[in-house]
């Protein structure tokens, strides 16, 4: 029916179309001849009729040529549309052209973009294929690692619930260990939080198949816990009671012999005597060597009061006031925080307030706890007492105080590291994989060593290595962490155009290694990788000098030439600011070399875009530039 | 002088019960933390000689509950467990002195009697 709509709608169109120009030309056709027109008229008028029904059956007539070609045609580019739609469900189908030929211009068009589409789509289902037999058999190899660590790991998400386990986890804390469970069931909950803000720290805990130590490192950007476990042993405590009843006897025996001695004077006794000091002095040495296995770990003074603080607001809800004297700021204490901060909680109990008030006291830190005057003194719980003995410290009260008394040392005043948070130290699994040759490898799957000479000169034939610097490059990522650099006593003076480039007199080196004492590090840090350098046909001269011959070398000036061959200005410093690298240490050994990485991981994406994929069609095309010509 | 030796080791009480009578003073003895208090009880006890590791109340117990004795002795702690932890702790609860053992028996007793004269 609505097809017949359309077809009439089309129709009566074509109508007013061929009836408005008809009429248009008779009007234009009678313009002037008023009488011929008036003829006209009447003779329309009274043929009226005659008219009407020759119009109706000329009508009739073309509507019924037309309409089944008009039907036809809606049919076929129905049916090729319904056909195109078979494509979508079976990418290997093709439309069979036929209809008019528009028609089949379509169908072929239709047919072209399918192959298209088919090809991409087994080219993204490859890829996709690969991409997950890398993944599982990365995990394979994580799954193996993880399974045969001797530790319980457990990797938790942020509420606590398991992701992935290893089986000395499963054997610490039994079969309630499950994927998708949550480890606070298995775990004191209060120890859960105290541990997630000591990363560092291990604590004893009763784990739900006995004692264990417990570690919680929080995994960047909060993603979740490590969780790390191991066995407790019951270790320490009970021989450390033996040693000591042991002094006591032999302190009881000496005393004894002393006194027989006075009285009785004999050479035998003399003989006993002289054995009983001698056992006793050793004896005493043995328990000043003998230390039991800190179950106990370092936190610094002011983190362990405000850690304090927050565990007895966590656990009984008040907040102590709490002081720290200036000098006992920056003291390393020694300290099981969660068993105090436990300890401390019993007290609190039924107090509403306190104050808690750390000083340094020689070799300990001694903190104070005082209560408010109710008159009853203060309990000492055996918890406390355990907490603080168990680190080598000591507690009592004293009426509405509680001392603590714990073994502190000054921190050493460490440098502070600089750099990214320490990561794995793997970080591609894909470069287990190595293609057959070097040649072949893709120029960002490859580990290279970007590294850096200064020298004394530019000869190398009679000048000398004074400075070494390296770094290691992962493809485009620049492991700033994995670094070398060394400084060369070079035995003899360094002219003055030399020191003013790198800064470094003879004067500065003496008593640096020499070169022959640094070397056999640098070789094992070259090893395995790629070299890099920039202007690397001079430094390799040098090196070659002392034995180190390790192509193949990749040359950022030669990439350099390479990229930007119509650019005049290829120094170090120039490609930096070209690729927006910061300088920083020029004409150091390590920070050139920094730089030189730097700027290579960013040429690799470029050298791709030009069509250089391969180390062996980077150095090939590099080996047909003039400057590669040039010999040292 | 009055002195009460408090020891669970014999091999220490004998020799120091015989050195102090020697030395002209009265001695008891008490092998346990318990029996030291009753003695204390008593009263009049110019001077404690206290082991500090004892069987049930410890050495450190007594030393708090002797704190509390209207007469107060003088206390001498003499003990294996040299840790400085362990002697400031007895020194904070009231101790006016503390050697370890192994010691020397001159050393003790010139302790003894500067503790006593003073």
């Amino acid at each position: 029916m609505r097809e017949a709509l359309r077809f009439l709608g089309a129709l009566l169109l074509g109508l007013l179309l061929v009836g408005g120009t008809v009429t248009l030309g008779i009007v234009l056709l009678l313009q002037g001849e008023e009488s011929l027109a008036r003829e006209l008229l009447r003779l329309g008028q009274a043929k009226a009729t005659l008219l009407l029904f020759v119009g109706f059956l000329f009508l009739l007539v073309l509507g019924s040529l037309l309409y089944p070609v008009f039907l036809g045609y809606l049919a076929a580019t129905r049916a090729l549309g319904q056909e195109a739609e078979v494509i979508l469900s079976n990418p290997g189908h093709r439309l069979r052209p036929r209809g008019p030929f528009e028609l089949k211009a379509l169908a072929d068009l239709i047919n072209r973009l399918a192959q298209e589409k088919e090809a991409l789509e087994r080219e993204v289902a490859t890829r996709v294929a690969e991409a997950k037999a890398l993944l599982e058999e990365e995990r394979k190899k994580l799954t193996l690692l993880i399974a045969h660590l001797p530790q319980g790991v457990v990797l938790a998400n942020p509420k606590g619930q398991v992701l992935l386990y290893n089986l000395a986890a499963r054997k610490l804390l039994g079969e309630g260990l499950g994927v998708g469970k949550s480890l606070l069931g298995l775990l004191d909950r209060g120890l859960w939080v105290h541990a997630l803000n000591l990363p560092e720290e291990r604590f004893l805990t009763n784990g739900p198949r006995g004692a264990l130590w417990l570690q919680v490192v929080p995994l960047e950007g909060e993603k979740g816990h490590l969780v790390l476990l191991e066995g407790a042993k019951e270790e320490g405590a009970p021989d450390g009671r033996l040693l000591h009843r042991l002094r006591d006897k032999l302190a009881g025996l000496k005393a004894l012999v002393e006194v027989l001695d006075l009285e009785v004077q004999s050479p035998y006794l003399q003989a006993l005597l002289h054995t009983a000091k001698a056992t006793a002095e050793e004896v005493t040495q043995l328990i000043a060597s003998w230390r039991p296995k800190a179950q106990a770990a370092e936190v610094l003074a002011e983190d362990l009061l405000s850690l304090l603080v927050q565990t007895l607001e966590r656990e009984v809800g008040i907040t102590p006031g709490f002081s720290l004297e200036e000098e006992a700021k920056g003291l390393l204490v020694l300290a099981d925080t969660y068993a105090l901060a436990r300890g401390l909680a019993e007290v609190l109990q039924e107090v509403e307030e306190a104050f808690l008030e750390g000083k340094r006291e020689d070799g300990f830190l001694h903190l104070t706890l005082t209560l408010p005057e109710e008159g009853r003194g203060v309990r000492l719980p055996p918890l406390l007492e355990e907490a603080a003995g168990r680190s080598g410290g000591s507690a009592w009260g004293e009426a509405s105080r509680l001392h603590l008394l714990l073994p502190a040392r000054e921190a050493p005043r460490l440098p502070i590291q600089e750099g990214p948070p320490p990561r794995a130290v793997v970080f591609d699994l894909t470069l287990f994989q190595l293609p057959e040759t070097l040649e072949e490898a893709p120029l960002e799957g490859l580990l290279y060593t970007a590294f850096d000479l200064e020298t004394t000169g530019l000869d190398p034939e009679k000048d000398a290595i004074i400075a070494l610097g390296g770094v290691h490059v992962l493809g485009q990522r620049v492991l700033r962490q994995e670094v070398f650099e060394a400084l060369v006593d070079p035995g003899r003076p360094i002219p003055k155009v030399s020191s003013e480039v790198h800064g470094l007199t003879w004067e500065m080196l003496k008593g640096k290694p020499r070169l022959e004492e640094i070397l056999p590090s640098f070789r094992a840090f070259l090893a395995d990788s790629v070299l890099l350098a920039h202007n690397g046909a001079f430094d390799m001269a040098f090196l070659r000098r002392v034995g180190i011959h390790q192509p193949p070398l990749v040359d950022t000036l030669l990439l350099s030439h390479l990229l930007f061959p119509d650019l005049k200005d290829h120094r170090l410093e120039a490609l930096a600011e070209r690729f927006g690298v910061p300088v920083i240490g020029r004409h150091t050994a390590l920070g050139d070399a920094l730089m030189t990485a730097e700027v290579f991981a960013r040429m690799v994406p470029l050298l791709k875009d030009k069509g250089y994929r391969t180390l062996g069609e980077a150095l090939r095309a590099c080996a047909q530039l003039p400057l590669a010509k040039l010999t040292y | 002088m009055r002195i009460l030796v408090v020891d669970d080791e014999e091999s220490i009480l004998v020799p120091l019960e015989f050195l102090l009578k020697k030395a002209g003073h009265e001695v008891t003895l008490a092998r346990t933390g318990e029996e030291a208090l009753k003695a204390l009880d008593y009263g009049g006890f110019d001077l404690v000689v206290l082991d500090l590791m004892l069987p049930g109340l410890d050495g450190f117990a007594v030393l708090e509950k002797a704190k509390a004795l209207p007469e107060r002795p003088k206390i001498l702690v003499l003990t294996a467990r040299g840790r400085e932890a362990d002697r400031a702790k007895a020194l904070a609860l009231g101790a006016e002195a503390f050697m370890t053992k192994p010691f020397a028996t001159q050393d003790l007793m010139a302790q003894v009697e500067r503790l006593v004269q003073g």
